[in-house]
């Protein structure tokens, strides 16, 4: 199973990725990316590739299983 | 902005005592209420910015993160079903640059300002702004969209850009007992269609066509008028400070339809300028929005009585269609009339056009700073 996973080093608070899929991404406190839930099922992938691809400083990427 | 009084020294139309005379007996406003340039900015600020008006039918806010754009006078108001469960009113203008956060109705977590990304929970509190890391002070919390309120209308949802308005349970008070039964019949309509309307006329004109009903009988002859009794026996009016009330039976139906046991034409009126109506086979509500001093804009959404009969549903929306029209054509008419400066104030026939009254009653109030 595929994992998302966010660089908490980059992550600017654009909330792109909230607002693409929210279902798998919340912003926290501190105004940064949460994921609701890192493990991805295949019918999940497209939203959640929307939503990598939409984050301005490439914070978010794809794990392979 | 400017007053009435320095409007008045302006234009040299009577005063506020002789005006409120000529309203007792019969007189219209003056038609520079409806002509001078200065009554546009006047009345968005003591009239449009401080009076409850229709946004949307409560099923566009049905869920958390459900959100509506709409427009009182000038104020862009988008609202929101937080995750709170609550719906909330906030102006739809970012507080970086001014964009709007929505153009249209949608459903989101939260409200990203397309423009720059400034991000705001539900609730109009802002939660990030991208390199706001990088800027020296900058305090999130401290930002948040500006408020206005919101309040249900049974199932209709209203606003006011007056974040300490005075509630519109308050406001309509003396009608709620007929708009109860009103909204109780409406509320098993469903929507069809939504129509608008440009018109070439100061938004009072059209408002003051849509609270009387002298005029049906000969304008609407082949529409509204064809309808329903429209005489002064047949046609109920009420008026109070805020609102107004229109009952009629219905006379007329296509097709073979026996007339008994209907409730016929029933319409309610909130100042400045919302109004919801039904009779026992279609629905609607609507509101006018000032675009310039002769310029307005309006929309009704359309509804439909469950299982009434298609051919008159039909037909009846095509007639509510051709009615309105008819407005629009007379009123952009008689803004001539008003800008021919020729004739200072027209003459209300008050026992058919009490409402008309009422209406131009509160206009005036509203602008010399009453409530």
């Amino acid at each position: 199973m595929s994992r998302v996973v966010a660089d908490m080093t980059k992550c600017q608070g654009y909330a792109n990725c909230v607002v693409t899929a929210p279902d798998h991404f919340d912003l926290g406190e501190d105004g940064k990316v949460r994921v609701l839930s890192q493990a991805l099922a295949d019918d999940q992938l497209t939203v959640v590739r929307e939503a990598i691809d939409a984050c301005p400083v490439a914070a978010l990427r794809l794990e392979a299983p | 902005m400017t007053t009435l009084q320095e409007i008045r020294e302006r234009y040299d139309f009577p005063d506020d005592d002789a005006i409120i005379a000529g309203l007792d007996n019969g007189a219209t406003l003056p038609v520079e209420f409806y002509t001078a340039p200065e009554f546009h900015d006047l009345e968005q600020e003591l009239i449009f910015s401080r009076t409850w008006q229709y946004a949307c039918h409560e099923s566009v806010l049905a869920k958390p993160g459900d959100y509506a754009v709409t427009k009182a006078g000038r104020t862009p108001i988008i609202i929101t079903h937080g995750r709170d469960g609550q719906l909330h009113g906030m102006v739809n203008v970012c507080r970086h640059r001014l964009h709007s956060l929505a153009e249209e109705n949608g459903n989101k977590p939260l409200l990203q300002c397309p423009y720059h990304g400034w991000t705001y929970d539900l609730n109009g509190q802002l939660k990030t702004a991208p390199r706001s890391n990088r800027e020296p002070n900058f305090d999130c919390s401290t930002i948040s969209l500006e408020r206005v309120s919101v309040e249900r209308w049974d199932q209709w949802v209203f606003v006011n850009p007056d974040p300490n308005a005075r509630p519109l349970s308050e406001v309509i008070g003396e009608i709620k007992p007929r708009t109860d039964e009103i909204n109780n019949d409406l509320r098993e309509y469903e929507f069809k269609v939504r129509y608008e309307y440009d018109m070439a006329c100061n938004w009072k004109i059209w408002a003051e066509n849509a609270v009387e009903c002298y005029h049906c009988p000969t304008l609407h002859k082949s529409s509204f008028g064809k309808s329903y009794d429209v005489g002064p026996d047949d046609y109920e009016l009420a008026s109070g400070d805020n609102t107004i009330y229109h009952k009629g039976p219905l006379k007329w139906i296509p097709g073979d339809v026996d007339l008994a046991g209907l409730k016929g034409f029933r319409f309610a009126f909130t100042f400045p300028s919302s109004f919801f109506a039904l009779d026992d086979y279609v629905g609607f509500i609507g509101t006018i929005v000032p675009t310039t001093l002769n310029r307005s804009f309006a929309f009704v959404d359309m509804f439909a009585k469950p299982g009434a009969d298609e051919t008159v549903v039909k037909e009846w929306l095509d007639m509510w269609d051709r009615t309105l029209q008819e407005d629009e054509q007379a009123t952009a008419i008689q803004q001539i009339g008003y800008e021919s400066g020729r004739v200072r104030a027209g003459r209300l026939m008050l026992d058919s056009e009490s409402p008309l009254q009422a209406f131009m009653k509160a206009c005036h109030r509203s602008l010399i700073g009453g409530a």
